[in-house]
Order: structure tokens, then C-alpha cells, then sequence
């Protein structure tokens, strides 16, 4: 049985919105409203939504760069939540991150060396500046970069090897598990390409475990073994992913997954248009949140949020009903077995 | 054609010909950096200043847009072409309603609005009523209420029934899939004969670009004017378009018809780009990628600009670019492979 | 292809705005000038003894301009020329000391403020809001009376007035750089606020002031000199622009050229560090908005 790299238990992360004279607390952009989600050792675990799903407030809380405001995250049996000073220091060396965003992550007037190295020295993972170079070395070379890029600054490089240094700057600290927010969304589909190949790779030989954090389905079927389907602050749905995608139970699931384009001109499918918009994450519809645009609602969706339960082990639907859904993408062959 | 920068001379677009049939959606595809976008600003003529183009004409229905003066350029732009861009928020006016603005993009034909009061027999006041032909010009409170009718129809074309809750309302009350619908609606005010979307499905969210996708297929087949689709997705090419041309760095590597270039695609570039898109259904363990990255237009590569990158590339790649040639049925390459039988 | 590009990024924007200021007639003959004054600070004492300032001569006083003298002779009998250069070092070095000073408080101040927040925050903001309800002259002189004359009295006195501006102008920057993604990229590296702040925070925000010490350079010499034409400061003998002035203003009919050579020397000094200020401030600024 694979050990549990981290848990989420009920993640909640309400931002209030003040307002009027007094400065009162008028209501909560309730991004990230119970979340519940665990991620084993060695695996992907791919966290699909759109704007407001609350995806990205999920990696930043796990990271405390945001405190939540309720819930516990449990790193390999130890709920960091409210761990303070060196205790959390020296979790938090655990952790890696790679954003978004490549051209903002990276200090601009710092060297790709210096970027490297600081990380080692602060933490006294190696203690001599050569050490600490070496490593940098060997890390830039691992990446797919050269030494002599060491020595430059990250406004010489483009996107896809931003990306590189970020991937090689998450490595500097050993960390267990690495949260990837979207790190191919701002590039070329060549360099995505790339990039994927190269964090596959990274994973096998440093056995590391992998929240992946994208809108992008194809990127995330391609990446994951398990998904997690998250609207409005909430997990929908949890299974692996050859569930996920062809087999969802969750209706929101389903008209994600058929919303995608394929490129291929050959296959047209019936599509899941949803009606309306995505409500803002201050007025939550009631009972179950996706209610307002769910094709099957009823009354009782109004009334009451479904829970997040395992329908089968290791599937877990948040609805009240039990809808068998279509095939939401059409097969390539006929001959598929489902 | 140029750009001019203090780094040196970026050439953005170094012979790119294609045309758009009548009634067509042409999509053009590419990543970021080959001159998609600026092929769109040059043919709309919104370059920044430090642009020049070398050389070329674009004919739209006889004209040459590129030699036609400033007036006549914008009268173009008011009535045969309308673009539509990726950021809704920038694109619209943050302190006018919508309804404004849409009245805004009535008010710069009034020769239309003319003929539409006539012919829906609007009440243009005590004088001269429904003279048609003679009367050229309303007077602006007339104009103003066809505007109105015109800007309501147009909304209900792009599926925002709430029309006239919608024309008093300010751009930032409305969600991102509505922005966009209404600056569609801007762009179809226009009665356009070319609509030019460029990239305007990237920033929305899937739920809401499957909406968007489904709105443009429905005018497509209502309309007749003619789409040029802009896009890096070959996902929405190939849901949207009838024929597709690949650029890459300031080229057009091939064209042909959407079926057909995805079943055969023959320019290497065109070859690699598809086997790097993750797919649903494909079990592949790594992507193929491209090798290399994308050329400094400043300093391109010599001869067919794909070449350092090109797994077939040989002599005659660095030395001599490759015309787009015909191969067969409608499928046209720019590769030396094809050409003169050099396969 | 490679471009040649493996500059720091710091050296690659003095670069590209050498290459704007440049451009500007008026503000380049203004940075020559402030450059030709400060190479006149060096080198001044250099080239004319100090002792000068201290050779009284009474036979040869309050002499109009002659081939001799060209700028005449002051009532000590003290060559005009010889003494106003020997003042620029004074006068000069003053206003770098004082506007260094407070570059160094107000950064300091200002970055641990913005980014920490908090209670210290809101406490340095009341205090630079008190400095900033008290004209700066005012206040000069109150402190400057307090602490006594003398040169480095009335240094203090400026110093004083002077960091919260910088310290505003820094807890600004920081508060936007620090919403910047690498800093988030930093913190989840587990590394701590100190390191952050001075190593990455600060390099990175010090431009606007920077150039706001550039442009203040010009006012703080011509504050410092009229202090010091008030009485504080600089006593008699010692070569002082504004000390100058207040000598010769008993002889300003008999000898005009005592008040209006030192007076167009303060002038010339600070118009020129006003416009190299200036014109640092409009090249840089459209990037500054980052």
C-alpha cells in the first residue's frame, strides 16, 4: 500500500471583502469552501477547474503562502497547518513549486546562479559556495540547459527555459512533493511538449510526487494518474483518470471533459453546452453550487449540498443523484473497450 | 514587413500570401511570435508606429489596403472588415455602456441606417417619411433609435436575449463569455464581409468557450461574409474552420483544407506541432517534441527559416527558401520536399 | 544566432538610457554642467590650497574683478574665484552627504515598513505623516537652532527633514513588488523575510528613488546654502557659498559681485543637478511603470 504523501481535509480559504465606513466585513469570496483531497507517493494528481474553481488558492495554502482559514493539511502524517518558525522551515523544504507564470517568476536582477544556489545556502543544505555550485550545475544540466547558463540573467532566456529554472530551482531543496500551477499555460505548444517530457522524467528518477494544477484537460489526461474535479471552491469529483474521462458521474465533469475541442476534424460529437456563467465565488449558489447550471438539477438541489462520497473505492462524487452520463468524448476506434 | 526596434530589425513577416474565399473560414494557425497577429494588424492597418511594411498589397474585393489613404481605410474598417480580439476588457470602453458603443459603431454608416429605417418602415418623424432611396441621411435622433433597433437584433444574433437590460449596462458588470458575445456583436454590427477573430477563445474558460465555439458555428452557417480565425488551438481549427494555413516565424508553411491537413499533414513544422499536442485517446508516455525553439526574427535563419530545426532539412534548405507549391488538391507547401519532385 | 546580451540588467538599462538622455539638448548640457561641478568638488582643493580660505589680506579687500582677481576679492581680501571653487567641495559634499544619509534611512525604513506591515507600518506612517505637516524649512531651522550652529549641526538638521520623503516613496514600491510573483517564488523556497527584503526586494525598487535623490541634490545644496546664509552652519572664515553671500550683503552696493558671483555659483549648481535629475527622471520613468 503506497504511503499518502498529503492529505486535505475540508480546506476552506474565505477572503473577506470589507467594506462601507466601519470597514465591516460584508461577505467572503469563498475561494476554496471544503476541499478534500489526498495524493500518494510517486503519483500525479491532476486538479482540474476553471476561473474560480479555487485550483490555485488549493497549492497556495498548501504552501502557506496564503494561511487558510480552516481545514487541515497533512503532510506524511503531520498536520503542518500550525507549524511555525524552523519546525515549518524545515518542512516547507519538502515542497517545491513551479508557477505559472515564467517571466514573473524568477528575480530579474538576480543570476540563474544565484537563483540556484540561494536556496542551498539559506537552508544549509550544503554549506561551501562550491558545493552549492556544483549542485547548480548538475541541476541546469539536468533541466536541459548548459553551465555557462548559469552565469546569466532570466530576461536572456525565453519562456519554455524559464520554465527549466523554475523546475530546476523547485529541485534545489530535495523536496518530496512538487506543485506545478499551470507551468505550461503561458507557452507555445512545442515548448509544452518539452517541458511535460522533461517533468515525466524528472519524476522517475527522483521519485517525486506531483499535484498538477491546470484547466488544460488534455495536458492533465496526458500527466495524471488520478484527477480531481474542482467548481467553485469544491471537488466535484475524484477518480483516476481513465474514470474521469470517460466515465465521469458528475454532471459538471461530464460537460467539461465533452466541452474540449478536438483537433481532429473527423470526429464530431454531441456536445454539453452549459447555460449561463460561472456564478462569482461571493454568491455561492445554495445547496449544491453547480445547481444553477446543471442540466439535471431538481428542487432538492437547492436545498441540500451533496457531500463528497466514494460511490465505488477510490471514486468520489459530489451529487445526489446517480446519473449514468455518455461517453463524453467520442473514440477514436470503435473497438475501444470500455 | 518590419518592425524597427532598438535591438535591430525584427523581420515579422517575410512573404506570407493567402487568400480567403467568399463565405469561408480560413484559420491561421501558429504559436506565438509568427506573425499571425501582426498578418490581422496589417491587414486592418493598426501596426504601432515603428512598423513598415517592405513590401506586398492586400486586395480586399479590388482595393489594395495598403495603398488606399487614411479615410478611405477607415471606411473599411467600418463597414467591410471587423476584428475582434482576444481581451475583451481592453477592447471595450470602460465608461460606455454597451449600448453606446454599439450605437457608436451604427452611427458610422448612416447610408445603412437610412435604408434599414425604410425598410422597416421606422417612424423617422412628420418629414419626408420612408423616402428610401432619396433620403441618404436621418436626422441623429432617428439614427439613434435604428441604431437601437439594430443593436437589439444584433444582440439576439449572438444569443444575449436580454437585450435591452444588457445595451445599459457597462462592460465590467458583464462576464467574460458575455464580453466577448458583445464584442462579436460590435464586430457583426458591421455587417463586415471579412470578421477577423483573433484569438478570442484563449482566455475563457472551457465551459465558456465550448458556448462562444457553438455561437460562431451557428453564424457562420447564417452569415456570409468571410472568417479569418486566428488561433494556436488546432482543437477550435479544426471545429471551426474550412480551410487552415500554418505559419511559422513570419511564413506560411502550408495550406490546405482543415480534413485534409489533419490527415496528411506534410510540412515537417505542420508534422511536429500535431504530434506535440497531448490528445485524449493518444496512450503516448512522452510527446514528441520539436527541437530547438522558435528563430530571433532579427536574426533568421537563411534560407527556409525551419530549417535548424527540421529533422529532413538538407543543403538546399539553408540556402534557398521554399516557395508555396501547389501539391494536390488544394494542398499547398512551402518545403523543399515537395518540390520539383525532391521528396 | 546569439545576441551579445549577457549584461546584468541594471547595466543594460543605463545603457538604454545613457543612449535617451543623450538625446535631450537641454538636460544633457545640464548633467555637464553638474558633472563639471562635481569634478570642480574634487579636485578643488586640490588645485587651490585651502589655506587660501584662511589668508586674510586686508590691504587687497572687496577689490572689484580684475586681471588679478577674476571674480574681485571678498572683505578678508580672499580671492572671489579661488574661494567659491574652494566652496563647491563644501557645498557639494554636504548635499551628498545629506541626501546619502537619508537614501540610506528612508530605504531601510520604507522596505521594512512595506513589507513587513502590521503595526510597524502603521506606526511609520504616523511618524512620516507628523515630519509631513511641518514645512521642511521650518523645521530645519527649528532643529538646526536647537542643536547649535556649526557645520555638522546643521547637516543633522537636514538629514532629519528629510528621510521620511524617501521613506514614502520606498514603502510605495515595495508594496506592489512584493505582491510580484518571485517573491512568492522566494517565500515558498522557505527563505526568510531579511534576506528577501534587502537581497531582492530592495535592488529592486530602488530606482524611483534614486532618481528622486538625483532631483533633490540640486534643492538640498540650495537649502544647505541658505542655512547657512541664515547663520547656521558655517562660521566666517570657512568657504561656504551661502556664508558668502551673508559676508557681502553689508557691501552689496560697494562691492555687488560678492552677493552675485556666489549667488550665481549656488544657482548654476543646483539648476544643473535639477536638470540631470530631471532628465534621469524622464528617461527612466515610462520604465519604471513595470
Amino acid at each position: 500500500m503506497t504511503q499518502t504523501v498529503l492529505e486535505i481535509k475540508g480546506l476552506k480559504k474565505w477572503f473577506p471583502i470589507t467594506g462601507g465606513l466601519l470597514g465591516r466585513t460584508r461577505g467572503y469570496v469563498k475561494a476554496v469552501d471544503g476541499v478534500d483531497l489526498e495524493i500518494k507517493e510517486g503519483e500525479t494528481y491532476g486538479l482540474v477547474g476553471e476561473s474560480g474553481s479555487g485550483k490555485t488558492t488549493v497549492g497556495r495554502c498548501i504552501l502557506r503562502l496564503i494561511e487558510p482559514t480552516a481545514g487541515e493539511i497533512i503532510y506524511r502524517g503531520q498536520d503542518i497547518t500550525k507549524l511555525k518558525g524552523d519546525a515549518f522551515r524545515r518542512v516547507r523544504r519538502k515542497f517545491g513549486i513551479v508557477f505559472q507564470d515564467p517571466y514573473a517568476s524568477l528575480d530579474p536582477r538576480q543570476t540563474i546562479k544565484g537563483a540556484l544556489t540561494e536556496p542551498m545556502k539559506y537552508h544549509k543544505i550544503l554549506e561551501s559556495e562550491e558545493e552549492a555550485v556544483e549542485k547548480a550545475k548538475d541541476l541546469i544540466k539536468r533541466v536541459g540547459l548548459n553551465e555557462d547558463h548559469l552565469y546569466r540573467f532570466p530576461h536572456e532566456f525565453s519562456g519554455g527555459q524559464r520554465q527549466r529554472i523554475a523546475v530546476a530551482r523547485a529541485l534545489t531543496t530535495d523536496p518530496d512533493l512538487v506543485i506545478l500551477d499551470e507551468p505550461t499555460s503561458f507557452l507555445d505548444v512545442s515548448v509544452q511538449a518539452q517541458i511535460l517530457n522533461l517533468l515525466s522524467d524528472l519524476q522517475k528518477e527522483f521519485n517525486l510526487t506531483y499535484l498538477f494544477i491546470s484547466h488544460n484537460l488534455s495536458v492533465i489526461e496526458h500527466m495524471s494518474n488520478r484527477v480531481g474535479v474542482m467548481y467553485l471552491g469544491a471537488m466535484m469529483e475524484a477518480a483516476d483518470k481513465e474514470i474521469i474521462y470517460r466515465r465521469p458521474e458528475h454532471p459538471y465533469t461530464h460537460a467539461l471533459i465533452s466541452a474540449l475541442p478536438i483537433p481532429n476534424p473527423a470526429l464530431t460529437h454531441e456536445r454539453v453546452i452549459l447555460s449561463g456563467d460561472i456564478p462569482s465565488p461571493v454568491n455561492i449558489p445554495s445547496g449544491c453550487r453547480f445547481r444553477t447550471r446543471c442540466p439535471y438539477a431538481t428542487d432538492h438541489c437547492k436545498e441540500k449540498e451533496p457531500p463528497l462520497e466514494a460511490r465505488q473505492p477510490g471514486h468520489l462524487v459530489s451529487c445526489h443523484y446517480e446519473l449514468k452520463l455518455s461517453a463524453p468524448i467520442p473514440l477514436a476506434e470503435t473497438s475501444r473497450k470500455t | 514587413m518590419n518592425f524597427h526596434t532598438y535591438a535591430g530589425e525584427v523581420k515579422a513577416l517575410d512573404g506570407v500570401t493567402f487568400l480567403v474565399k467568399k463565405g469561408e473560414a480560413l484559420g491561421l494557425v501558429g504559436e506565438s511570435g509568427c506573425g499571425k497577429s501582426v498578418t490581422a494588424l496589417t491587414i486592418v492597418g493598426l501596426l504601432p508606429e515603428n512598423a513598415s511594411v517592405a513590401e506586398g498589397e492586400i486586395m480586399l474585393e479590388g482595393q489594395n489596403l495598403l495603398t488606399i489613404t487614411h479615410d478611405q481605410m477607415r471606411k473599411v474598417r467600418a463597414t467591410k472588415i471587423a476584428m475582434v480580439f482576444q481581451d475583451p476588457t481592453t477592447f471595450l470602453n470602460p465608461v460606455l455602456t454597451i449600448g453606446e458603443q454599439l450605437e457608436e459603431v451604427f452611427l458610422l454608416d448612416p447610408e445603412r441606417l437610412a435604408r434599414e429605417a425604410a425598410h422597416r418602415n421606422i417612424e423617422i418623424g412628420k418629414e419626408e417619411p420612408g423616402r428610401g432611396a432619396a433620403v441618404h441621411k436621418l436626422p441623429k435622433s432617428q439614427q439613434k433609435k435604428v441604431a437601437k433597433a439594430l443593436s437589439l437584433d444584433v444582440l439576439n444574433q449572438v444569443r444575449l436575449p436580454d437585450g435591452e437590460r444588457i445595451l445599459k449596462q457597462y462592460p465590467h458588470e458583464l462576464s467574460g463569455g458575455m464580453r466577448q458575445r458583445c464584442m462579436i456583436a460590435m464586430a457583426l454590427a458591421r455587417n463586415p464581409d471579412l470578421f477577423i477573430a483573433d484569438e478570442i477563445t484563449t482566455a475563457l474558460d472551457v465551459t465558456i468557450q465550448a458556448q462562444i465555439l457553438e455561437l460562431l458555428r451557428e453564424l457562420k452557417r447564417q452569415l456570409s461574409g468571410s472568417t479569418l480565425l486566428i488561433t494556436h488551438d488546432l482543437g477550435v481549427v479544426a471545429e471551426l474552420c474550412d480551410r487552415v494555413a500554418v505559419m511559422y516565424a513570419g511564413n506560411i508553411v502550408e495550406l490546405a483544407e482543415v480534413k485534409e491537413l489533419f490527415a496528411n499533414p506534410l510540412h515537417p513544422y505542420t508534422q511536429g506541432l500535431m504530434r506535440a499536442i497531448p490528445m485524449i485517446d493518444r496512450k503516448l508516455e512522452r510527446l514528441e517534441t520539436i527541437p530547438g525553439s522558435v528563430p530571433d526574427l532579427i536574426y533568421p535563419p537563411s534560407g527556409c527559416r525551419f530549417h535548424p530545426r527540421c529533422p529532413f532539412a538538407f543543403e538546399k534548405c539553408k540556402l534557398e527558401k521554399p516557395e508555396l507549391l501547389h501539391v494536390e488538391k488544394g494542398h499547398t507547401v512551402a518545403c523543399h520536399l515537395y518540390g520539383e519532385g525532391k521528396a | 544566432m546569439q545576441r551579445p546580451s549577457t549584461w546584468s540588467p541594471a547595466i543594460a538599462e543605463v545603457k538604454y538610457a545613457l543612449h535617451l538622455l543623450v538625446q535631450n539638448k537641454v538636460v544633457l548640457v545640464g548633467t555637464i554642467i553638474a558633472v563639471s561641478v562635481l569634478v570642480t568638488a574634487a579636485i578643488g582643493p586640490v588645485i587651490i590650497s585651502p589655506e587660501v580660505a584662511n589668508t586674510i589680506y586686508l590691504p587687497g579687500r572687496l577689490a572689484p574683478p580684475s586681471n588679478q582677481h577674476w571674480l574681485g576679492t571678498d572683505d578678508y581680501g580672499r580671492d572671489l574665484l579661488q574661494v567659491i571653487i574652494l566652496s563647491t567641495r563644501l557645498d557639494v559634499s554636504a548635499g551628498l552627504i545629506i541626501v546619502g544619509t537619508d537614501l540610506l534611512i528612508g530605504v531601510l525604513l520604507g522596505a521594512f515598513s512595506g513589507f513587513i506591515g502590521g503595526k510597524f507600518d502603521e506606526g511609520m506612517m504616523r511618524v512620516t505623516d507628523i515630519f509631513f505637516s511641518i514645512p521642511g524649512l521650518v523645521l530645519a531651522l527649528a532643529v538646526a537652532a536647537a542643536l547649535g550652529r556649526g557645520l555638522n549641526n546643521l547637516i543633522v538638521a537636514i538629514i532629519i527633514v528629510g528621510w521620511p520623503g524617501y521613506t514614502r516613496i520606498l514603502r510605495g514600491q515595495v508594496l506592489a513588488e512584493k505582491e510580484r510573483l518571485y517573491v512568492d517564488a522566494l517565500r515558498s523556497l522557505g527563505i526568510g523575510r531579511f534576506r528577501i527584503i534587502l537581497r531582492h526586494i530592495i535592488p529592486n525598487t530602488i530606482y524611483p528613488v534614486l532618481v528622486q535623490a538625483t532631483l533633490d541634490l540640486g534643492g538640498i545644496i540650495l537649502t544647505f546654502a541658505g542655512l547657512s546664509f541664515l547663520g547656521f552652519g558655517a562660521s566666517a572664515l570657512t568657504p561656504e557659498l551661502g556664508r558668502l553671500i551673508t559676508a557681502g550683503q553689508q557691501y552689496i552696493f560697494q562691492a555687488p559681485w560678492l552677493v552675485a558671483f556666489p549667488g550665481v555659483a549656488i544657482l548654476i549648481i543646483s539648476l544643473a543637478f535639477n536638470l540631470m535629475g530631471d532628465g534621469i527622471r524622464d528617461v527612466l520613468d515610462p520604465r519604471l511603470r513595470r
